[in-house]
């Protein structure tokens, strides 16, 4: 609402339904539920005779007489009064009133009214008719044309009026029938104010109010000594007229008014505004009554006109955004669903709108007629910073609150945006173009309403005041932004899913992975395992290999010396030479029981092995046969330094074969040099056993000594070695808490074995 | 008449000597050798007949010298008398055309395939093997993938 004028919102602060004065068409009374009176109005004695003297110290009774005050507990007691909308008392003088009661906190509030004549054809013949009448009608403005002719009717007033209030809750003429003789005010518009907001509440309790005369004398209430707050009359039919108001009936010329509350869904929709010029005009209680009710028929007639016009936008809607969620699920990116085929977005609200565009991970979609998107790009910034943390975003008058719309309002006047994910720059909008038309106002509400007196009154013109409305789009309906919220919501279903099922593919993925790498590390342990017997396989073979050698060369010899022997024997040999044989045979017996002792010290299964402390001799002679051979076949120089006595507390097979497994290596590594060396020193360093195997190749490159000490880490021709002699060394050196490394520094080829002694 | 020169080569000092001694009925004349180069030096100087050599020796091998004395065209029968059978070396050795394949002690096996190698050696005229020879080879191939596959 952008119009700053005083109006009559300056007398919402006036506490009109606590006036203290009454109308004087009637009087009324006022008890706590014990009966003890708290007010009456000083007209009492207009409508009840034999009225005591001391009125104000009277009992309800005394003032009502035994029989109506029967008739009051009977109603109290039954509820009665609350059902139904008036009941009849009999005064002591045997006269009928019409009491309408209602209570208000613990005090009942008595409104008494003398019965009128009525003539009964309206009620039980019209009015029946009329609801019939109404409930036919096609459209919605047909109904309140027809609502309009009905209250007239019925009821006789010069003009019958429906007053609409529109969102900013100024009204609007919307049907009128009226004598010809007085101004006709259909299409105009009149400001919020001509009805403040406690008025507007005074109309949800009190749903057919009766001015019967502008210029009536105000009837004050008379409190008793039992009165205790200022008595509340908004319910009461009698509730006396605002001073501004009856200035404003007498600027507007209307002498009687009769105002009917027109409410859908609980809110004040409009009124029924029923006003007479030529003179008062009292309307009897029963015809009020049957004007209320016909009032609520037109009420829920307009919400069931409502509900269908929005029925029928919904329905298309829905189907368009099942459509949509189609289109959304075909395709990757979710704005493209919504964009580029037969029907888009812009669809989702006609007619109004027309324009729409989606701004989805950075990336604009338009349809229809839209601003550009560099000044979407400044809208979007605009909205983010003065709207920020807001599901949605609606104006109708965008160029009033970001002047830069000004320069596209004839695309986008009215802006309806929605965040799709909250925090995100992820936006739905439609846009509606400006719609310049001309309201016609009753009287220029912008004018000054303060008097010379300062007090507030209320304009006096009413004359027709057109103003060319402008900066202003098609006001957004409910429904839209509903369904502009539906399909919102929709796409953070999509969204929503495709997330699930990005995380489930992804969950799978993993699973897969996790599998597959499963099934790779037993594969792989299996291997290993397969590896490392194969090692152990194929050390065994080349030990056996060894041994074989070690010991087939020996018994060789035994077994052709024996024959020598023979032979030497037969031939009657010298003594001295067959001794020597004999010699030569138990020399060589010798050469095998040493190879025998080694190889049962060889063949122990290392990794149960208990720590033993051990001379580095013992070490060297189980483990050098077993590579003699080999070292003598390829002709190399084979050196030991270091003190043999030395102790070593160690698992003895397993360094053994930590050694015999670099003594292989180095045999290996340097098979085809000319000069051949392998030199073993050992000697005690800090608590430490050191023993390092120098040979004669020139070092391990850079970038083979990092990976030397890998399992399956091998430089030898495929089939030749497994590469798991060093990891397995390694790992045999670690389990004594020892070291085995290759010495980098080291001009040639050297690996260091560390012990600690103890 | 001509002599039968054997060539003795090991770097087991005691057992080529044992040999030496033990085929000097086969052969008028065992040479010794410890090495690989002595015994090509041998071969070079004389006419050999037959050769059991060790396959496991300083410097180069057995199997080298073999390849070594094919090489020069000489189809000398070649006996490998060696301390352990192993697939590999056996395939090998067969591939460079030895005469037969046998494992230490078994004195027994060496005395008979050594009267067939000087046998066949003597008598060898040209420069290549006799069909004999090659039937020799194929046993022992056939033994090697049945006994070693």
């Amino acid at each position: 609402m952008d119009r700053k004028t005083a109006q009559f919102s300056d007398c919402s602060t006036e506490p009109i339904h606590i006036s203290g004065t009454i109308q004087d068409f009637g009087a009324v009374l006022a008890f706590k539920k014990d009966f003890t009176l708290t007010y009456l109005s000083a007209n009492l004695g207009a409508y009840l005779s034999d009225l005591p003297k001391n009125l104000l110290d009277s009992s309800l009774a005394q003032i009502l007489g035994t029989s109506a005050f029967d008739e009051v507990t009977v109603a109290i007691s039954t509820r009665r009064y609350e059902e139904e909308p008036y009941f009849n008392l009999k005064t002591k003088g045997g006269s009928e009133l019409r009491c309408k009661m209602h209570k208000v906190g613990d005090t009942f509030i008595m409104d008494l009214e003398p019965p009128q004549e009525i003539d009964h054809n309206l009620v039980l013949v019209k009015l029946p008719f009329a609801v019939s009448k109404i409930q036919s009608c096609s459209t919605k403005q047909k109904l309140l044309e027809t609502s309009v002719e009905i209250i007239r009717d019925l009821t006789g007033y010069e003009k019958v009026m429906i007053y609409k209030f529109h969102p900013d809750l100024h009204g609007e003429v919307v049907a009128e029938s009226a004598e010809e003789s007085v101004d006709k005010f259909l299409g105009l518009h009149y400001p919020a104010g001509d009805i403040p907001s406690q008025s507007r509440n005074l109309f949800l309790l009190n749903r057919a109010r009766i001015i019967s005369d502008a210029a009536y004398k105000p009837v004050p209430l008379l409190p008793t000594r039992n009165a205790e707050a200022a008595l509340d009359l908004s319910r009461s039919n009698l509730r006396s007229v605002a001073p501004i108001h009856v200035e404003y009936m007498n600027n507007m010329k209307v002498q009687a008014s009769l105002t009917l509350s027109l409410i859908v869904n609980g809110e004040l929709w409009g009124l029924i505004a029923c006003h007479h010029y030529s003179s008062p005009k009292l309307q009897c209680i029963e015809l009020r009554a049957a004007c209320e009710m016909f009032s609520r028929v037109v009420s829920s007639e307009i919400t069931l006109h409502n509900l269908r016009e929005v029925d029928f936008q919904r329905e298309r809607s829905k189907e368009l955004r099942s459509f949509l969620r189609q289109e959304m699920q075909n395709e990757d990116n979710l704005a493209k669903g919504l964009f580029g085929k037969t029907r888009d977005v812009l669809h989702l609200l006609p007619p109004d709108c027309t324009g729409a565009a989606t701004l989805y991970d950075g990336e604009w979609f338009l349809s229809g007629i839209t601003p550009r998107v560099p000044e979407l790009d400044l809208l979007i910034k605009w909205i983010n910073s003065n709207h920020p943390e807001e599901d949605y975003f609606f104006s109708d008058s965008l160029p009033s609150i970001y002047p830069a719309a000004m320069q596209y309002k004839d695309k986008c006047c009215g802006i309806l945006a929605v965040t799709i994910h909250k925090g995100t720059n992820n936006f739905l909008m439609w846009f509606k173009p400006e719609y310049i038309r001309d309201e016609n106002w009753a009287g220029n509400p912008e004018k000054k309403t303060e008097g010379v007196d300062g007090k507030l009154h209320p304009r006096k013109s009413f004359e027709l005041w057109a103003k060319t409305v402008q900066d202003k789009s098609r006001p957004w309906k409910i429904w839209e932004q509903e369904e502009a919220m539906k399909l919102r919501n929709q796409i953070l279903d999509i969204d929503l899913k495709r997330q699930f099922e990005k995380e489930q593919i992804s969950r799978k993925v993993a699973e897969d992975a996790i599998s597959i790498i499963k099934i790779k590390t037993r594969e792989l342990d299996e291997q290993r395992e397969n590896s490392l017997r194969s090692a152990k396989m194929a050390s065994l073979g080349a030990m056996a290999g060894s041994i074989a050698h070690e010991i087939n060369n020996p018994l060789a010899i035994i077994s052709t010396s024996s024959l020598v022997l023979a032979k030497q024997i037969e031939a009657k040999a010298d003594e001295a030479v067959i001794k020597h044989t004999i010699g030569d045979i138990k020399e060589t017996v010798e050469r095998i029981g040493k190879i025998v002792r080694s190889l049962s010290f060889f063949v122990r299964d290392s990794t149960t092995e208990a720590k033993v402390q051990i001379p580095v001799a013992q070490l060297l002679d189980t483990t050098l046969p077993l590579a003699e051979d080999k070292i003598r076949s390829q002709g190399c120089k084979l050196s030991i330094q270091g003190d043999r006595e030395l102790l070593v507390r160690c698992r003895p097979v397993a360094i053994s074969q930590i050694l015999l497994n670099l003594l292989n290596n180095s045999l290996d590594a340097i098979k085809d040099q000319p000069n051949k060396w392998i030199k073993v020193i050992f000697k005690e360093k800090d608590g430490f056993f050191l023993l390092k195997l120098i040979d004669s190749g020139p070092g391990v490159p850079a970038e083979l000594a990092d990976k030397l000490m890998d399992p399956f880490f091998t430089t030898k021709p495929a089939g030749q070695g497994t590469g798991l002699g060093l990891a397995i060394s390694k790992g045999l050196a670690e389990q004594d808490k020892g070291e085995l490394y290759l010495d980098r520094e080291s001009p040639n080829t050297c690996f260091v074995l560390k012990l600690p002694l103890t | 008449m001509k002599l039968v020169n054997l060539l003795l080569l090991d770097d087991e000092v005691l057992l080529v000597k044992n040999l030496s001694y033990l085929l000097a009925e086969f052969a008028e004349r065992s040479i010794i050798a410890y090495s690989a180069p002595e015994a090509l030096e041998v071969m070079d100087r004389i006419k050999v007949h037959c050769v059991i050599s060790d396959i496991s020796l300083p410097g180069m091998n057995g199997l080298e010298l073999l390849r070594h004395v094919r090489d020069s065209g000489n189809q000398v029968p070649f006996i490998f008398y060696t301390a352990y059978r192993q697939s590999k070396l056996m395939e090998e050795a067969a591939r460079y055309g030895a005469f037969e394949f046998l494992t230490k002690p078994n004195f027994e096996s060496l005395k008979e395939t050594i009267q067939r190698g000087i046998r066949v050696g003597f008598n060898r005229n040209s420069k290549h093997p006799p069909g004999t020879d090659v039937t020799e080879f194929q046993k022992l191939l056939q033994t090697l993938d049945g006994v070693l596959s």
